[in-house]
């Protein structure tokens, strides 16, 4: 009998061991013991292997965290924006906090073979591969990836994936069906790590200037005829009050598609799906399926028609700029920050440019992003177009530690999300500066929808006024939100309001998949052989009639010629080479 | 030369400065409203409301320029491929160009070595096979990667050989009586009677090597290592930004998308041929006595 | 046989001259011109130069057969003989016309203004001239409406695309060509003018008589290196300046396969056209070289 006290310890001991396990036994990567943070290279499932030495250090310490002893160097390369600001003190992409975690945690030494300017990264790429002088493992887009395949080139992960993968980074790949890991897929094979993709969000919004609203005592647009009526009056009833004729109804530039001042929104208004950007290489199209399971591609479909009626009939009303066609997206955005253009179809992103500095340079500025409406008594749905992959991160036949890369790639989604998570590694702020850290990293994987999920935090946070559970990337936003108080404070942290804010754009995407009513492209696999040679010629064809027709140089029914016209001159065999694909839902 | 100053004369002179001038004014109206954009705030940019003269002024963008260290390295990248180049091609724009000058029947093979050359100004292997061509032959990464494959510029050899063929025949003759081999011939005589053209050509090869940008992105492996010219089209051409779906990353993008600091370092790019050129310039227009050769 | 004539035998000093240009010529040009049998492969970057299954013409097939292939060569033709005419009109007749200014200073400052241009990329210029050659509030349009002009619309009209591509570029290159032909007017003996004021001409008549004969030589030579180009036309201007909506006359070549091909990565279909181009250009100098030397009696290189 040793008395209570004695009792109540052991009793206490019990219960924080008991705590400790369920702590253990709870934590959400489970592939991870909750070792101390600083500690990762024991926090494998084979804890008890690693801590035996009879075992060979150079025998893979397996798993997804796996530390390597000795130390291997893998290679890769990298691309850059050479003039994007001053860099972080200390760090560069050679040399920084990513490359030492890695030599200490995981054993591996990143090493970066070549660094070029973002623009020649593709050119680059090329040319290394025929010059055969390629690393261990690089990014490349949707049409290197199918040429590597093509010539057997990079490594099949279908293994690798299963075995080294953690927990988290499986998670994030395999979110809402894993679009990104089927489009890597090929004949079954895993053949890369997706960098992006399967994901939807990219709908168009109508921004709208309130004070030009206001001024002509207009109401937002409840239809789509509304939105005509309220381009005729801005383009026509001196909406800034500065009793001169500068003014745009509908501001557009002739990318058409872009999703910057663009049409995908007009066009969605009347039920209509095209998408085929001016600029792009024509091999994202949209394809749907018809009553009969067939593919069909969504630019053919007849209510593109209907809505290019309306369009034409709104250029002849002069609500649309008579120099479109020769506007690109940049002259767009500086003809916006001109104040020459107070609505237009775009993606959230357009708060942050070109309008976001025009509240500070004019505090009357009133831009407002508003769902679209529809044109009748259908609810309207929006397309979110090219949400297939187009970064693929491939490992080289040649490489001697492929799995190396998992951990890589694990190793950054648990710095960022995960136990260990590190805001030195995401983020720095020094002498005003953001620097974005994460950057330096050489594959970087992100848990999806963040931006969804930092919103409805912050809309969260906007209501109960407690700010506490914010992630990092979601209390910028905070801050700039409550800097801005409303309009009564820093007018230039105004994009956040504009975004994240009560009336945020993101609101309303976050509707849009909440509810559904969106439309994607069905076929998720890459550009097929005919998409590729033909998709550039078809493009254009398809933009130019529509400028044409849009201008009334043509008659609305040009837009039929063209549907043969496309049928004929590739078309149809893009869908049937879709359809022959099993790559098609 | 005698000039008789009537009326017609004086029209016809007037005329012909009036209509100079204004071909002179309607060059340089752009580059002023770079120089202005370079010297406003953003705000006024932004707001289109500078033409020739900077409105709002600033120098924001110029500390912004100079304080930025890669500016600086690349411009003394260029500096130095500047130099190395343009000595390289000049020498051996004149040693291919002085033989090719040259008659066929005093140089049988002539025709043949400039078919040769020339050949090359019309077939090209295209980006991919000169990487690695450029790769085989380690230049890559390198500062010679951006002189040696055009080290022979065939234009100017053409050019050149040109001229020298324009040249007195005497002037050999009687070097060669005096007992000059080619060699003395071509360092005592004909280099420096074709100061004209190999002024001209000088001044493309300088212009040249300072403008050009993509053998400086492509056969460099870090940014570090470029020119001024590549590190400037990083610059210039916009990024897409509908491919970027982080706010943050998207804000701080936009912030660097500033049109005074991009139409400051084009000023600052264009600066220093603008200085070259006028030191070049008097061999065009001076004429040269050409009666040194006695009959 | 005089003892000069001999000299000329000793030509061994003239190998040596051309060995150094020779070597890095065959190595860095003729090296790289193996590289075009890229045209005629299914090509597949990995597999190195020489690695991919070979198609013959394929390739050359497939760009002929497509529908828009016969409008964008009619276009970079007509383009290209344009540029051509214009730049030999403006820059000799400014080398003319600055032969003539007295004041130093004058001729020296416009000199320098007039090769400016040529500094600024087309990115650049791209965006100057969208604003300068706007329909609404262009500066252009704007001189054209105080002579009662209709604004005229460059950028996006048919008809007139070509011409502004034209016009612009010789803003931006005539400086380039007017100092070659002033230094050859500079090369010209002054001993013929000074015979000829003798004998009583004017300054128009010097001109005529003896300037543009003495710059004849470098005409021919400079028309004959741009009658080698005759298929490029300018993609970077014609990128920076084009839309859509003036394809149909100001799409050329370059621009074409460009946005058909390159953009996709074919780089077999690339280089086909590229070929294509390089053969065309080589039978249009070799005819030029040809005739020049049989009915002129010179010898463009």
């Amino acid at each position: 009998m040793f008395g209570k006290k004695v009792s109540k310890g052991l009793a206490s001991l019990l219960i924080l061991a008991m705590v400790f396990l369920a702590a253990a036994c709870s934590s959400d990567n489970d592939q991870a013991t909750p070792a101390s943070s600083s500690d990762v290279s024991t926090s494998t499932p084979d804890a008890a292997q690693s801590n035996n030495p009879s075992q060979t250090p150079a025998v893979a310490l397996d798993g997804p965290f796996g530390k390597y002893s000795p130390e291997i160097t893998v290679t890769t390369v990298r691309q850059v924006n050479p003039s994007g600001g001053k860099g972080m003190p200390g760090m560069d992409i050679d040399s920084n906090i990513w490359t030492d975690a890695f030599k200490k945690d995981l054993g591996i030494n990143v090493k970066n073979e070549w660094i070029v300017a973002n623009q020649q990264y593709t050119d680059k790429i090329t040319v290394s591969m025929v010059a055969q002088s390629l690393p261990d493992f690089y990014e490349v887009n949707a049409q290197q990836f199918a040429t590597l395949v093509k010539a057997d080139q990079i490594a099949d992960l279908t293994d690798l994936y299963d075995k080294y993968a953690s927990d988290m980074l499986k998670g994030f790949l395999e979110y809402s069906g894993g679009g990104g890991l089927k489009s890597s897929t090929i004949n079954g094979k895993l053949m890369a790590i997706p960098l992006n993709g399967g994901t939807v969000g990219n709908f168009d919004v109508l921004w709208i200037r309130n004070d030009w609203l206001k001024n002509l005592g207009l109401e937002p647009p409840k239809t789509m005829a509304d939105v005509e009526k309220i381009a005729i009056a801005f383009a026509k009833d001196d909406p800034d009050g500065n009793h001169q004729n500068d003014t745009i109804g509908l501001g557009l530039s002739n990318e058409l598609l872009s999703g910057y001042h663009s049409l995908e929104g007009f066009f969605n208004g009347y039920h209509a799906y095209p998408y085929n950007p001016a600029k792009g290489d024509g091999t994202t199209l949209t394809i749907l399926k018809d009553n009969q399971g067939n593919p069909v591609w969504a630019d053919t479909l007849p209510e593109v028609k209907t809505a290019l009626a309306h369009l034409q009939s709104l250029y002849k009303a002069g609500a649309i700029d008579p120099e479109f066609n020769s506007t690109d997206g940049g002259k767009a955005g500086n003809l916006t920050t001109q104040g020459k253009m107070g609505m237009f179809f775009g993606r959230w992103q357009m708060a942050t440019w070109p309008i976001n500095n025009m509240k500070k340079n004019d505090p009357k500025v009133d831009w407002q992003a508003y769902r679209v409406p529809s044109s009748d008594d259908q609810p309207v749905k929006m397309l979110s177009p090219g949400g297939a992959t187009t970064k693929f991160m491939v490992i080289n036949k040649k490489a001697k530690n492929p799995e190396a890369v998992f951990k890589l790639a694990n190793y950054f989604a648990d710095k960022l999300n995960g136990p260990h998570q590190d805001e030195s590694y995401h983020q720095v702020i020094q002498d005003g500066e953001t620097h974005q850290v994460f950057t330096f990293a050489p594959i970087q994987v992100f848990a999806p929808n963040s931006n969804g999920i930092d919103n409805a935090d912050i809309q969260e946070a906007l209501k109960t006024g407690d700010a506490s559970k914010l992630k990092p990337s979601a209390e910028v936003y905070w801050k700039g939100i409550q800097a801005y108080d409303d309009g009564k404070g820093d007018l230039g942290q105004w994009m956040w309001y504009a975004v994240f804010g009560p009336k945020g754009a993101y609101n309303l995407i976050q509707e849009i998949q909440d509810s559904e009513s969106y439309v994607q492209t069905l076929y998720y696999g890459n550009p097929t052989p005919t998409m590729t040679s033909k998709g550039g010629a078809l493009r254009d064809l398809e933009v130019q009639t529509m400028t044409k027709i849009i201008m009334g140089v043509e008659p609305v029914e040009a837009w039929d010629d063209f549907v043969e016209k496309w049928h004929k001159q590739g078309g149809d065999q893009i869908l049937q080479e879709v359809k022959d694909s099993g790559q098609f839902k | 030369m005698v000039q008789q100053k009537t009326i017609g004369r004086r029209l016809t002179a007037g005329s012909i400065y009036l209509l100079l001038a204004l071909l002179a004014l309607l060059c340089i109206i752009p580059l002023l409203n770079v120089l202005a954009i370079s010297f406003s705030s953003t705000k006024a940019i932004d707001q289109g409301l500078v033409t020739l003269w900077p409105v709002e002024f600033s120098v924001r963008a110029y500390h912004y320029v100079t304080g930025n260290s890669t500016f600086m390295t690349s411009a003394a990248v260029s500096l130095k491929r500047v130099f190395l180049g343009t000595i390289i091609n000049m020498v051996l724009t004149v040693l291919v160009a002085y033989p090719l000058s040259l008659e066929s029947k005093n140089f049988k093979p002539r025709t043949w070595y400039v078919w040769f050359f020339v050949f090359t100004m019309l077939f090209h292997g295209g980006l991919v096979p000169n990487y690695v061509v450029v790769t085989q032959t380690h230049l890559i990464d390198t500062i010679w990667a951006l002189i040696i494959p055009g080290a022979v510029p065939i234009f100017n050899v053409v050019l050149v050989l040109n001229f020298m063929r324009g040249l007195p025949k005497e002037l050999a003759e009687s070097a060669f009586i005096d007992g000059a081999g080619h060699w003395k011939l071509l360092g005592r005589i004909i280099v420096p009677l074709s100061k004209p053209v190999l002024a001209t050509v000088m001044l493309f090869t300088v212009v040249g090597h300072w403008n050009e940008w993509f053998a400086g992105i492509i056969y460099m492996n870090s940014p570090k290592h470029y020119p001024l010219a590549s590190f400037l089209q990083t610059v210039m051409v916009s990024i897409d930004i509908t491919k970027i779906g982080n706010p943050i990353e998207l804000a701080e993008l936009v912030k660097l998308n500033n049109r005074a600091i991009r139409a400051a370092e084009i000023f600052l790019a264009a600066l220093p041929v603008l200085l070259v050129y006028p030191f070049l310039q008097r061999y065009f227009i001076t004429g040269i006595v050409m009666g040194s050769v006695k009959e | 046989m005089t003892p000069a004539r001999g000299r000329w035998r000793q030509n061994v000093p003239l190998h040596f001259m051309l060995l150094p240009g020779l070597i890095l010529t065959l190595i860095y040009s003729y090296g790289s011109m193996l590289g075009n049998v890229i045209a005629f492969q299914d090509f597949l970057p990995s597999r190195g130069l020489f690695g991919s299954d070979w198609v013959g013409l394929e390739n050359f097939k497939y760009v002929y057969s497509l529908p828009q292939t016969g409008q964008v060569i009619r276009n970079t033709l007509f383009i290209s003989v344009m540029k051509m005419s214009a730049g030999l009109i403006v820059p000799i007749a400014t080398a003319l016309l600055l032969n003539e200014i007295a004041k130093q200073w004058f001729k020296r400052t416009v000199q320098t203004l007039v090769y400016l241009p040529h500094f600024m990329s087309w990115v650049i210029l791209g965006g100057i001239l969208h604003d300068v050659l706007s329909p609404n509030g262009g500066i252009v349009n704007e001189v054209l409406g105080l002579f009662g002009i209709e604004p005229i619309y460059f950028l996006g009209s048919e008809r007139i695309f070509p011409f502004v591509l034209v016009g612009t570029n010789e803003w931006k290159e005539f400086g380039f060509s007017t100092i070659v032909y002033l230094a050859a007017i500079t090369s010209i003996n002054p001993v013929l003018y000074e015979s000829a004021v003798i004998d009583g001409a004017n300054r128009w008549q010097q001109m005529l008589r003896i300037t543009l004969p003495g710059m004849l030589p470098i005409i021919i030579l400079m028309s004959t290196l741009s009658l080698g180009n005759i298929l490029n036309a300018g993609f970077d201007q014609v990128f920076n300046l084009y839309n859509p909506s003036v394809y149909t006359t100001g799409d050329i070549i370059d621009t074409y396969v460009y946005r058909i091909a390159l953009i996709n990565g074919q780089l077999a279909v690339g280089t086909a056209v590229g070929l294509f181009k390089s053969v065309i250009s080589f039978f249009l100098i070799a005819i030029s070289y040809t005739m020049a030397y049989r009915y002129a009696n010179y010898r463009i290189f």
